[in-house]
């Protein structure tokens, strides 16, 4: 008999820790506590592992990010990501096919020197080229005059690619169970239990079960978590819609975003085209698709590629984005309730992070110490104002 | 040949479809075509591309039921005529049948395509009723045709031992089976072309459709509540090597379920 990637438990009564959130996060952190000897955990997922933004994205990976420590910390994961597939032994399809972000303006442009100045400066592999260098290994791209907003140049950045992100949560979760995590699915926590100032445990559809810590790893439904225990946290949830093309004969090597036109397309390796677009412009949890995302995405992909005219559009999606106001995420110990920790608004940056995102939480989770990777991250540097800008590195602003 | 492919606007049935106090809980629902007048709108585009002619969507429904119709636009529609009416609650195959009638007066066709039935109600009445009322000639549930000329159509319906070969005289009616054609999907630049394709909005009182005509007045039915089918009961995976897990599950069948009994 096929051995089961991992197995199902009734759930105990009490567990050291809990993690809310079957994604790429949740598993990864669960994996990474393991790794520090910590397995009296139990991931509590609501629906069935990937339903969240784990199985909704685009699965672009990338780490030519704006600030310090944003690059960072991206980096971190990118360079994780690279050795993930040996490590968790499991065929992630990792293509490094190199990321362009174009650029369609003087003041795009000067965004792109500077982010590729930052990155160089951090070793992160990343530069300006201009439309010529960009036709070169685009073909099909239209770097004429005649659109809109015609090309002006791109930031390049030859380790960004694709992976497989249904592939990424189940060797998480296969990795986790090995080293005695537990996997709960259908497990949806309905509220989280603080008495005295710490956290004691959770009710869930399943029972009730005690532990002394609880960490939400629930991305766009993490102000929902936060409202149990009454923190309220600058997120704001989003959707964001993509779409996937029938399949074509390998033509783009290469992942293309468009920050102007808030557009981004790769090509699998099946051959559909996989499409996103900026965020719904006001914020809700539906995850339906709309006419208006097709109708803006075509427009706007025509305008970078018009050979894409014929292309027929195979399936719609919806995911749900955590925006902050700094476009960075909140990976933080809560400090008014003991035992209590947050990882989320990871707006649209959230699954090129999963591995950096859980090494540091279980690292974090497990001594009781921030580390200095995701410092700049904690909750209250809202309140301290030392935001850590990256909108400007987002593809996909509303 | 000018085709009418009237379509219908229903919950995607893809999606979990909840029932709350004997009604379907809207909130969460995205809607898309009724699958079988995919199809229909498939056959016409076909017919159309081998013997030349329009091919014009209609539906009746509220505001959303417009994006329904850019759909069948960017799938190669030439045009739509949206019906405006809030109250589908309310109304039945007779009512709509009725509101179609009077759309239809007084309009150039030489086809009307649609699906057998709709995916939500699976009533499959609106079109056999609206035959009637047009008094024009009717072909359901077809799985093929040929033969296509201005004046008659050769249609296919599938029995269960055998195919039935009708010559339809036009213009007539005809429902489509979804075995018909596997419906195209929408590209880029027909989702582009959509927006500009004429788009008619059509009012009822304009249209001379009176209150009593409309909703529960104008219907012979009524829905009552809606309810869920009983959910399907928990399996048992079995674990362990073939020759016992076969062992368990016999032990199952015949002492807890009785069925070797």
């Amino acid at each position: 008999m096929t051995q089961r990637m991992w197995k199902n438990h009734d759930l105990k009564k009490s567990y050291d820790i809990v993690i809310i959130g079957g994604g790429a996060h949740g598993l990864a952190t669960a994996y990474y506590l393991a790794k520090l000897g910590i397995t009296n955990v139990a991931v509590l997922e609501q629906k069935f592992l990937g339903y969240g933004g784990s199985g909704r994205n685009t699965a672009i990976l990338r780490s030519n990010y704006r600030t310090e420590e944003g690059i960072k910390f991206y980096d971190q994961s990118l360079v994780f990501y690279e050795d993930l597939a040996g490590e968790l032994d499991f065929n992630l399809m990792f293509s490094q096919q190199g990321h362009f972000t174009l650029g369609h303006s003087t003041a795009a442009l000067s965004g792109l020197v500077t982010r590729a100045e930052n990155n160089k400066a951090l070793g992160v592999d990343s530069y300006v080229i201009d439309p010529q260098e960009i036709k070169k290994m685009l073909p099909e791209i239209d770097i004429t005059d005649h659109p809109r907003f015609p090309i002006q140049g791109a930031l390049y950045h030859p380790p960004g690619g694709i992976i497989r992100h249904d592939a990424v949560v189940w060797a998480y979760a296969r990795a986790a169970d090995r080293k005695g995590i537990e996997i709960h699915q259908l497990t949806e926590v309905q509220d989280i239990i603080v008495e005295n100032g710490k956290t004691t445990g959770v009710k869930t559809n399943r029972g009730d079960v005690s532990c002394n810590t609880v960490i939400s790893v629930v991305a766009g439904w993490s102000s929902e978590v936060c409202k149990k225990v009454n923190v309220k946290l600058p997120f704001v949830t989003h959707p964001l819609q993509a779409l996937v093309t029938q399949s074509y004969k390998p033509w783009l090597h290469h992942v293309v975003v468009s920050g102007t036109l808030h557009i981004y397309l790769s090509q699998t390796d099946r051959g559909e085209l996989v499409c996103g677009n900026g965020i719904d412009t006001y914020p809700h949890y539906g995850m339906s698709s709309t006419l208006g995302f097709l109708e803006s995405y075509a427009a706007h992909v025509l305008e970078l590629f018009p050979c894409l005219h014929n292309v027929a559009v195979q399936r719609q999606w919806a995911g749900l984005c955590d925006m902050t106001p700094d476009y960075s995420p909140i990976i933080s110990p809560i400090d008014e309730i003991e035992g209590f920790y947050v990882n989320g608004g990871w707006g649209t940056y959230g699954f090129k992070a999963a591995p950096a995102s859980g090494f540091n939480t279980a690292e974090m989770v497990a001594t009781g110490k921030t580390p200095e990777m995701i410092e700049p991250f904690r909750y209250n540097r809202f309140a301290e104002n030392r935001l850590v800008g990256e909108k400007a590195a987002a593809s996909v602003g509303s | 040949m000018e085709i009418i492919v009237a379509i219908k606007q229903v919950p995607d049935v893809a999606l979990n479809i909840k029932v709350k106090d004997g009604a379907v809980v809207e909130e969460g629902l995205s809607y898309v075509i009724s699958s079988w007048d995919e199809t229909a709108l498939e056959a016409a585009l076909q017919i159309t591309e081998d013997v030349g002619g329009e091919v014009t969507l209609l539906t009746i429904g509220p505001d959303k039921a417009a994006e329904s119709l850019r759909k069948g636009l960017a799938m190669g529609a030439h045009k739509a005529i949206h019906v405006k009416y809030d109250d589908a609650k309310k109304t039945d195959s007779f009512a709509y049948a009725k509101i179609l009638q009077k759309v239809l007066e007084g309009r150039e066709y030489d086809l009307i395509l649609t699906g057998k039935q709709s995916q939500d109600t699976d009533a499959g009445l609106t079109a056999p009723m609206l035959a009637e009322f047009l008094d024009l000639p009717q072909v359901t549930n077809i799985i093929r045709y040929s033969d296509v000329s201005a004046q008659n159509i050769t249609l296919y319906r599938q029995g269960d031992n055998a195919t039935e070969v009708l010559e339809m005289q036009l213009p007539g009616i005809v429902t489509v089976n979804d075995s018909l054609n596997e419906p195209r999907l929408a590209s880029m630049r027909g989702i582009m072309m959509a927006k500009k394709k004429p788009l008619e909005e059509v009012d009822l009182d304009a249209l001379g459709v009176s209150a009593e005509m409309r909703g529960a007045q104008g219907s012979m039915t009524e829905v009552l509540q809606f309810e869920k089918p009983e959910s399907r009961k928990e399996g048992k995976i079995f674990e362990g090597d073939e020759a016992d897990t076969v062992k368990q599950a016999m032990e199952l069948l015949v002492s807890e379920k009785k069925f070797l009994a």
